[in-house]
């Protein structure tokens, strides 16, 4: 048995006057439920509770449908979830045996939670996942239209599409059986407005994608490929071609980093970057090494007040996507080792 | 609401247009649905529009009623026109196909079976 020292929580919103606890956390981690002892009180699955830590905090977590969730807080050290250093503080419960498990929310939050711009959604989740545009009907099952995705980055980029017939399909129909989202390459996509990457010259993409088609150009995602800080993941990019596709714009350029040699049916985690300044436009897929373009952009930021589109609108994709996140900056090798392992695990690309 | 499993192509003649997005409207779809641009060489201007979507079964049930010339009476409670219902399904190309896997290749099937094809986009892939 392991006990866990360090923090101290407090009951809050409602909770039941319980005694504090102690749980540990590892850089990245947090805890999976199901792994501790005693089980989680029935108290927490509608409630929040509040860890307050000498070094920092307080974090504020919700128990929801099997996952914990981070609702505000700051985390006490730079570098991650929270860690928290023995002797800090006493405890008087103890989650024991409690083993730790990073979720694509844990890991969205965290690329975030420094301000910087973009999106991360999770079309994997459907308690984030609604049928209709206004976000009022849950997705409740597979085989049911998605019309809203809600963004987990904190920005407030809700993906919609208003047009029924536009709507992915959630799904249980990946090979390794894992929900996704699927887009029939006919109509379907979703979008947000005024995506506002402008404060920027950098950005990082990361998605779990099954192409199903090589057949017309598909656009996965993206706010074009005209000039003017404008990016664009396409699988393929050329017709009859299978390959994948990262692709973005300065003021004067438009430079694609392409991967070939990858037919559909396919399923891949991509990692695009950009860096407008340095002109430096890459693509990785699963765990080969990057593909770079080093023309020149013409520099300066992304744009601002820009339509974002998942699905795109001219060239529609024909697939399945897992998750994705639109960071709007530079990701850190640990930040792109643990966000890769995780899409990973939703698209089973490896 | 319920599973939508059926595949669903729906093409209409781009003078039938803007009385089949406000049918599809006025059944709770919202607004745009016929947005695939379609003619007979894939020239602009598109003659047609169509659509693909999953659909409920009650979808289908509804589409063979109004085949025999039944409204439905969603729609006679909101009003909609029963002279547009009629000029809307007069004018209707559809395909209805459970168990499709497929929906690009269903979809592609029906507009070439009307002699059509896709206009293609003028954004190209840089």
């Amino acid at each position: 048995m392991s006990i866990l020292p360090g923090v101290v929580a407090s009951m809050v919103e409602g909770a039941p006057p319980t005694p504090t606890f102690a749980i540990s956390l590892g850089t990245h981690n947090r805890i999976d439920p199901s792994s501790i002892s005693p089980s989680v009180p029935p108290w927490l699955t509608a409630s929040g509770f509040t860890i307050t830590t000498n070094a920092g905090g307080p974090v504020v977590y919700e128990y929801i449908s099997g996952a914990w969730h981070v609702v505000s807080g700051t985390f006490p050290d730079a570098s991650g979830f929270g860690t928290w250093t023995q002797g800090e503080n006493t405890a008087a419960i103890t989650y024991t045996n409690a083993k730790t498990e990073t979720t694509f929310q844990v890991a969205a939050n965290n690329l975030f939670r420094s301000g910087a711009p973009g999106g991360a959604w999770d079309f994997s989740d459907p308690t984030t996942l609604f049928q209709d545009a206004a976000g009022t009907v849950p997705v409740t099952g597979f085989n049911q239209p998605v019309g809203h995705v809600l963004d987990l980055s904190g920005n407030g980029y809700h993906l919609t599409q208003s047009a029924a017939a536009s709507r992915a399909l959630f799904t249980d129909t990946l090979p390794n059986g894992k929900p996704s989202i699927l887009f029939d390459g006919v109509d379907d996509l979703l979008s947000v407005a005024n995506f506002d990457l402008s404060s920027t010259d950098k950005v990082t993409v990361f998605a779990g994608v099954r192409k199903i088609s090589d057949a017309t150009i598909s656009g996965v995602l993206g706010t074009g490929v005209s000039l003017g800080g404008k990016f664009h993941l396409g699988a393929p990019r050329i017709a009859g071609v299978g390959n994948v596709n990262f692709g973005a714009s300065g003021l004067s350029t438009f430079r694609n980093a392409r991967f070939d040699g990858v037919p559909a049916p396919f399923s891949f985690v991509v990692v695009g970057g950009a860096n407008l300044l340095q002109s430096q436009v890459s693509i990785r897929v699963n765990q080969n090494a990057p593909i770079f373009s080093t023309g020149s952009t013409g520099g300066g930021t992304f744009a601002g007040s820009t339509t974002f589109t998942v699905g795109y609108s001219v060239w529609p994709f024909n697939g399945y996507l897992t998750s994705l996140v639109v960071l709007g900056r530079e990701a850190t090798s640990d930040e792109t080792a643990s966000m890769t392992a995780i899409i990973n695990q939703q698209i089973g690309a490896w | 609401m319920g599973e939508y499993t059926t595949s669903a192509v729906l093409i209409i003649p781009t003078a039938q247009r803007d009385a089949a997005n406000a049918l599809a409207e006025a059944m709770g779809w919202g607004a745009g649905c016929y947005s695939v641009p379609l003619s007979a060489t894939g020239a602009e201007p598109a003659t047609h529009y169509g659509l693909h979507s999953w659909v409920e079964q009650s979808f289908v049930e509804m589409l063979g009623a109004a085949g025999d010339g039944s409204m439905p009476p969603d729609l006679i409670a909101a009003g909609y026109p029963p002279e547009d219902f009629a000029a809307v399904l007069g004018s209707l190309g559809s395909s209805i196909r459970a168990g499709e896997t497929d929906p690009a290749g269903h979809f592609a099937e029906v507009y070439a079976a009307h002699g059509l094809a896709l206009v293609e986009g003028e954004e190209e892939p840089a």
